[in-house]
Parts: C-alpha cells; structure tokens; sequence
C-alpha cells in the first residue's frame, strides 16, 4: 500500500488524483499539512508499505521542514528499513535573484542535512517549478494549496513513475558489442590508437558511456561482450587507451569470429540468466536482428548514434535501481566464480569426485530481521528454480513468519571458489504429522551443484518420522528445471489439484549419498 | 435547448463528478455530506477548468450555492460572447 502525505493541503477528492488512485492500491492523507503526526501515527504507518511525502518548501518555512524531517529520519525512517519513503522536496524558483539565491541557500542545507544522516529506504527526489503557472496565491490562501490545480498532474505523474521503477524487474545482464558501441570506430581496421575514445569530439561520448557502464556494475548489474574481434587486441585497447572498462569488468566475455547469437546463448546458459532479464547493445541492425530471431525474449539496443544512449537508459526503467541491497553488490562476484565454476566443470569430466573436490558448504538460517529482505528478493525474483513462484509482500511473509506452524529458512552456500552467500530459501508447513514444502527457491547461479539435492535431504534428515511433501505450480517459466529435478527417485507423485502438484519426498539411498559430496 | 439550460446541465455534471449527487437549483453546501467545504472547493476548480474562467480570491471564498455558481457561470461567459 501507499500513502501520500505533505505538509499542504492535498486536496485528496480532487478528480485529479483518480488516475492514481485507479493504477494503484493508495490512500492520500485527509489532513492538512499533517505528513509529520501521519508517519508517527501507528495505524497508518503499519497498514502502509511505502510513503510519499511531498514538501513544499518556501522562504519561511524551511527551518520548520528540516527540523521535522530530520526528527522523522532519525526516529521513524531509519529504524524501519523494511518500509520505503519517497520525499518530494518542492521549491519555487523566484525571478528575483536574492530571493531565489536565498531559498537555494536553505533548500542545499536541507538535502546536505538529509544525505548525511539518511539509509537506504530513504529516496530524495526534487520537483521544481518551470513554468510561469506553478503557484496560486488565492490557492494558497483559501485552500491551503499553494499551486495551481494542474500541478496535481504533476505530482501524480512523478509518484506514477517512482512507483513503477520499485515495481519494475531490472536487467541483470547487460551485453555489449565493442567497435562503435563501447568505442568509436573498428578497432580492427583503425588499430588501438585510431579508434575514439575520450579525448576531443565523439569520443567523449563513448568515455563517458562506460563511465556509466561502471556505475551500472557497481549496482550489481553483469557486464558481458559478444563481439566479432581478437580478444587479445580488445583487452590491450581497453588497457592502452585506459579505458573506465577493463578485463576485470566483464564476466564471460565472447570475442571471437562465431556468431553472436551462438555466444550470447553460451553466456546465458553459462549464467544461468534468462533472455528475459537481459539486454543486448549493438550498433548493428542485422547482428541484433539475428539474435532477436533466434533468442527471441532478448531484450536490444540499437545505437545507431551513440549520442543517444544516455536516452535509452534513462528512459528504461529496468536500467534502474530503487533498493540497492548488499546482495546486489556482492552479485558481480558471485556470477565471476559460477563462470569460473562452469569453465571447469566443462574441462573436467562431471562426477561425485568432482562435487567433492569443490568443497562445498551449506549452511542453513532461520529468517530473521537481517536476512528478511533477502528471503524476499529471492522469492520475488527467482523464476527458473522456484517451485510455488509465490511472489510473497513483506506484510504477507511477515505474517507466514509469526506463524508457528510455519518455518522458514534460508540456506547460504560456500565452496572453494568463494562464498556465495545466501542462495535459496523454502517455507515448510506442519500439519499434524504432516510437513509440506510449500515454497522452495532457489537463485540458478548455484544449479547443477547438487545443492538442490542436499537441501531436500537435509529436510528429510530432520523429520525423520514424518511424512514430507512438496508442492510445485508448474508454469512455463518453471517447468524445464524443476521437471527435471523431480524425476529423480526420491520424488513420488502424491496427487494433483489445477496446477498444483504434490510429491512425496521418499528417503533413498541416492538420496543419502549426497550428503558425500557436502562438507 | 436555450443556452441557459444547456449550462446548467453541464453544472449537473460537475456536481455529479465529485459530489456524486444530482443537485437542483435551490441546494447549497452541506446539503450533502458529501458537499463538504473541500469538496466545494473541487467543484469551483472544476468550473474554472471546464467554463474556461477564473474565480477571484473573493468570489471563490465566498460561492457556496448551486445558484451563486450557476448565476457566476452564466455572467462571465455572456461576457465573453
């Protein structure tokens, strides 16, 4: 739920508002000027999950606003990083300059005030006046709305698309071509020194397209190449010219003379990513045509002129980040050791010595308050190893939490290479003597590892006298892994209602090795 | 239909947008409860954005009836015609 909030009137009948209200499940404050008592008021603050507080700030009462926020940051925002909070700051740009330079003068002391002391679930966003119709005095005066009525527009469009970038599912991996795409010109035929890159003119363009790019990968976005080139020359480029980019950014780059399609279908399966979640850039129409026709849920990018990249991107809301969770950062890591991992298993023959040799370590959690957003994230966002694709709120696994009949835990994996750190998470419900897995995911980046096999059987481990089961909704999306995981033999058909399918889980003997191949 | 009356029904219509109610020339504010003095407020925006006018900061404090914004209304655009 949201809930709108300011310290004006906010006239919440007004007809205006209905676009949004209609979009989205939201309540708009009924009080005036009330965005203080309503954030501490608990009813309201425990129905609502994220809060958009609009402020207008004018020459007499910024010191009011700061005060208030920075009490409502320190007491209230900051001590519930569950929930997330949107502030609008409004300023009117004045055409006298020493007004204008004054209220500029208070509006940098408020952000400066709020970037020090602010986290994660706090966002900032500015909304200034450009047009001569941005403020009514008779509004002002009599409706306490210091705008004019339009405005509401306005504000309703900005809320719209700050709510669409926390819904939307960002890219995971990013594909670039190189010649014209990461620099100007083809580095085949200008060699290292001729192409562009920084200095004057166009190559600006592309220098700061990578600085950008950089940015991306700090977020947690992969950076991946296909291109037709020598991959020797393109990493001593990157490394002469000194580029943003460099070897080290990239995770299983495809340079070579094959067709693209074939090597960005090799980086995915590598990855395990979906076409869905990537997106593919390159300057050439054909090359990105070929790769639609035969991976055709990729997304792509034609950079016809380079110019107009930064267009794209910040046009694209899945280019976009609201929450940047430690997870996310750690992520570029963890998809450099599955492509190291997936190199080796293609040299060395697939076998338990194999899975041994890699020295992996499950370790299980309950949930807690630490790994919560976690546990959600991995529920939202997986698809390909989730077996009830229940896309739980916080407020609905929140609830499954305080439930005593229902466990949920969260597993994190570790194995020579490195940690991966908390990779999967299944909810078990007990009914008598009866226990379900009712919901398992699992991130794909750890698939064909076995670890899906030591989860079920530690379960199984645990209740040892009981009867377990586990269901599966079998859709498209998660039909292929899933389907093949459950033809193993300790998998029993149970029954089958619509969609939903339950096993029995049956403690075998093959079942029992994988506990071998485990520390 | 005289131009009078076709004004008057599109007044309806603004009251029938926010308010929800069909109105007659005699109701005033709080006849309703949902003719409350924010809703009011909505309902004279309404009228400045469909009859192309603005009220001054004295008549919009002060219009609380169907009739004082329908007789408004009717003032201002003969004066534009």
């Amino acid at each position: 739920m949201h809930f709108i909030t300011s310290n004006f009137n906010n006239l919440n009948t007004n007809y205006l508002w209905n676009k949004l209200k209609s979009k989205y499940k939201l309540s708009i404050d009924n009080n005036y000027d009330n965005f203080y008592f309503s954030i501490n008021n608990d009813l309201i603050f425990n129905n609502n999950q994220y809060f958009h507080i609009l402020l207008y700030c004018e020459n007499n009462n910024y010191t009011e606003i700061k005060k208030k926020i920075i009490n409502l940051v320190k007491k209230k925002i900051n001590k519930s990083l569950k929930k997330t909070f949107h502030i609008y700051l409004i300023r009117e740009r004045s055409e006298n300059l020493k007004k204008n330079s004054e209220n500029l003068k208070y509006f940098s002391e408020i952000l400066n005030n709020l970037n020090k002391i602010k986290k994660e679930n706090l966002h900032i966003h500015l909304f200034e006046n450009f047009n001569k119709n941005f403020s009514n005095l008779r509004n002002k005066v009599i409706l306490k709305f210091p705008f004019d009525i339009n405005i509401i527009k306005n504000f309703s469009k900005k809320i719209d698309s700050v709510i669409k970038i926390s819904i939307s599912k960002p890219y995971k991996l990013i594909i670039l071509d190189c010649d014209n795409t990461l620099w100007g010109g083809v580095l085949d035929e200008s060699k290292i020194k001729g192409i562009n890159y920084s200095g004057e003119g166009i190559g600006q363009i592309f220098e700061m397209f990578q600085k950008e790019l950089k940015k991306l990968k700090d977020q947690g976005f992969i950076l991946s190449i296909s291109s037709k080139n020598n991959e020797k020359k393109v990493w001593d480029a990157m490394k002469e010219r000194s580029m943003h980019l460099n070897r080290k950014d990239f995770i299983s780059p495809k340079i070579n003379w094959e067709e693209k399609q074939i090597n960005i279908d090799r980086t995915l399966k590598e990855l395990s990513l979906r076409p869905n979640d990537t997106v593919f850039i390159d300057d050439n129409k054909l090359e990105l045509q070929k790769v639609k026709h035969y991976i055709p849920n990729i997304n792509t990018i034609h950079v016809d002129d380079i110019s107009k990249i930064f267009d794209y991107l910040n046009n694209d809301l899945r280019f976009q980040k609201i929450k940047n969770i430690k997870e996310d950062k750690k992520k570029y890591y963890q998809y450099k050791i599955k492509s190291d991992f997936e190199s080796l298993k293609n040299t060395i023959k697939t076998s338990k010595s194999f899975y041994k040799n890699l020295k992996q370590k499950i370790t299980f959690h309950n949930i807690n308050n630490k790994n919560f957003e976690r546990c959600l994230q991995l529920f939202q966002k997986t698809n390909q190893f989730n077996f009830s694709l229940n896309r739980f709120t916080e407020i609905q696994l929140n609830k499954l939490k305080k439930n005593k009949n229902v466990k949920i835990k969260l597993f994190s994996l570790k194995d020579k290479f490195g940690d991966h750190g908390l990779v999967g998470s299944y909810i078990i419900k007990k009914d008598k003597k009866k226990y379900t897995i009712t919901d398992f995911a699992m991130s794909c980046r750890i698939l064909s590892r076995m670890a899906e096999d030591y989860v079920i059987f530690s379960i199984v481990k645990e209740y040892p006298q009981d009867k377990i089961y586990i269901n599966y909704n079998k859709t498209n999306i998660n039909q292929d892994l899933i389907g093949r995981f459950l033809e193993k033999n300790y998998f029993k058909f149970f029954n089958k209602k619509k969609n939903c399918i339950k096993y029995e889980i049956i403690n075998t003997r093959e079942l029992n090795d994988t506990r071998k191949i485990f520390i | 239909m005289t131009q009078e009356k076709f004004l008057f029904n599109e007044i309806k219509l603004v009251f029938q947008k926010i308010i929800k109610r069909k109105i007659n020339i005699k109701n005033k504010i709080y006849d309703f409860k949902e003719w409350d003095s924010l809703a009011n407020f909505n309902i004279l925006l309404l009228c400045e954005k469909k009859f192309k006018l603005k009220f001054t900061t004295q008549e919009f404090s002060k219009l609380n009836s169907v009739k004082e914004i329908y007789n408004l209304v009717k003032k201002r655009s003969k004066k534009k015609t």
